[in-house]
């Protein structure tokens, strides 16, 4: 049985707690207004230079499977954001095991953000080929998603995997894979020979697949830390209404035991009093 | 050939050259907010075979003029 001293510190080190979760619900609710108002604006550009693009590049069900795969699986850097990037790397996991099992021959893994590399180094460190952290410190960028292209397209490879969180509403978000062919399907003949080309088809076409590929990690990146802004706040408000429901309990079992203690001393006092 | 294709250069880079210098041409404020929108900082670790390499820092400033 504890003592009121006791539940007093724990009632006291319950609120704090909550005081906490409720000003890092504050700080997650003010990070995803701002984190949606950048990803509403990146939506529409990548979905334009992806409705270009994909019906060429898109990997579809009937497709052969690929002989390399390279996976750029995005998590976060930071924590207390519910199961955000576990979720991820669960997924992560499980596609690089279907590959294997299809007989690709070593699947890799970019991993960005710390979060999601923790959670695959134990099991499946074996799948990663670069990993990517501290790159949250400021905003996101489209030269960070340039640079990550840029390290994508450094190993050669048949197919192109980008793992993130598809921000739907605040309470959904989904894991999603988004898979490209390598850009040497773009050499094949009949690719957008419904449009003119002022220069080379071939570089054009190139271009295009490294500007298609920047844009959509871009996208992804943002999409990601919304989801993540958005996981965080409602992980803190659980966290808060499970504190708020605690120190009630803590409340009333600390009041019962002070009254329990004060009845006992009086009457103590008084049977001593009547002895006397 | 593109002299900066000649050069061995990616589209991707080719682009990030363009948009600095035509940021570049912008006046103060909006120079500044602008090109603090092209900054990035980021630590790369290379693995192999499952072990950590040394990680490095890769960075590109704001004012890349």
């Amino acid at each position: 049985m504890p003592s009121v001293k006791d539940l007093g510190k724990r009632l006291k080190s319950v609120t704090s707690t909550s005081k906490i979760t409720k000003a890092m619900k504050m700080v997650a609710a003010s990070k995803l207004k701002k984190a949606e108002t950048d990803m509403a604006k990146a939506r529409p550009f990548a979905a334009s230079v992806q409705s270009l693009m994909m019906p060429h590049i898109g990997v579809k069900e009937e497709d052969e499977t690929p002989s390399t795969v390279l996976a750029l699986a995005i998590s976060s850097d930071k924590g207390l954001c519910g199961g955000v990037n576990s979720k991820m790397a669960k997924e992560v996991k499980l596609g690089m095991e279907a590959y294997v099992g299809k007989g690709v021959e070593s699947p890799e893994v970019l991993m960005l953000g710390s979060k999601g590399r923790d959670a695959m180094t134990r099991t499946h460190s074996k799948f990663f080929k670069t990993t990517y952290d501290e790159a949250y410190g400021g905003k996101v960028t489209f030269s960070l998603a340039s640079f990550l292209a840029e390290q994508m397209l450094a190993s050669s490879a048949d197919s192109y995997v980008i793992y993130y969180n598809k921000f739907k509403s605040v309470i959904n978000f989904d894991v999603t894979a988004l898979a490209f062919k390598g850009p040497e399907v773009l050499g094949g003949s009949g690719v957008m020979d419904e449009y003119e080309f002022e220069g080379e088809k071939e570089e054009i076409l190139a271009d295009l697949y490294q500007f298609n590929l920047a844009v959509s990690i871009y996208s992804c990146i943002l999409e990601n830390v919304t989801s993540e802004q958005a996981s965080r706040m409602t992980a803190m408000d659980s966290a808060s209404t499970n504190a708020s429901e605690m120190i009630e309990k803590l409340q009333v079992q600390y009041n019962r035991l002070r009254q329990a203690k004060i009845t006992t001393e009086l009457t103590e006092i008084v049977a001593g009093a009547e002895s006397v | 050939m593109s002299t900066w294709r000649h050069v061995g250069m990616t589209y991707l880079k080719y682009a990030d050259l363009c948009a600095t210098h035509v940021t570049n041409c912008l006046k103060e404020p909006r120079k500044s907010k602008a090109l603090s929108s092209t900054a990035m900082h980021v630590r790369v670790t290379a693995w192999e075979g499952g072990k950590k390499g040394k990680p490095e820092i890769v960075e590109k400033v704001a004012a890349t003029g």
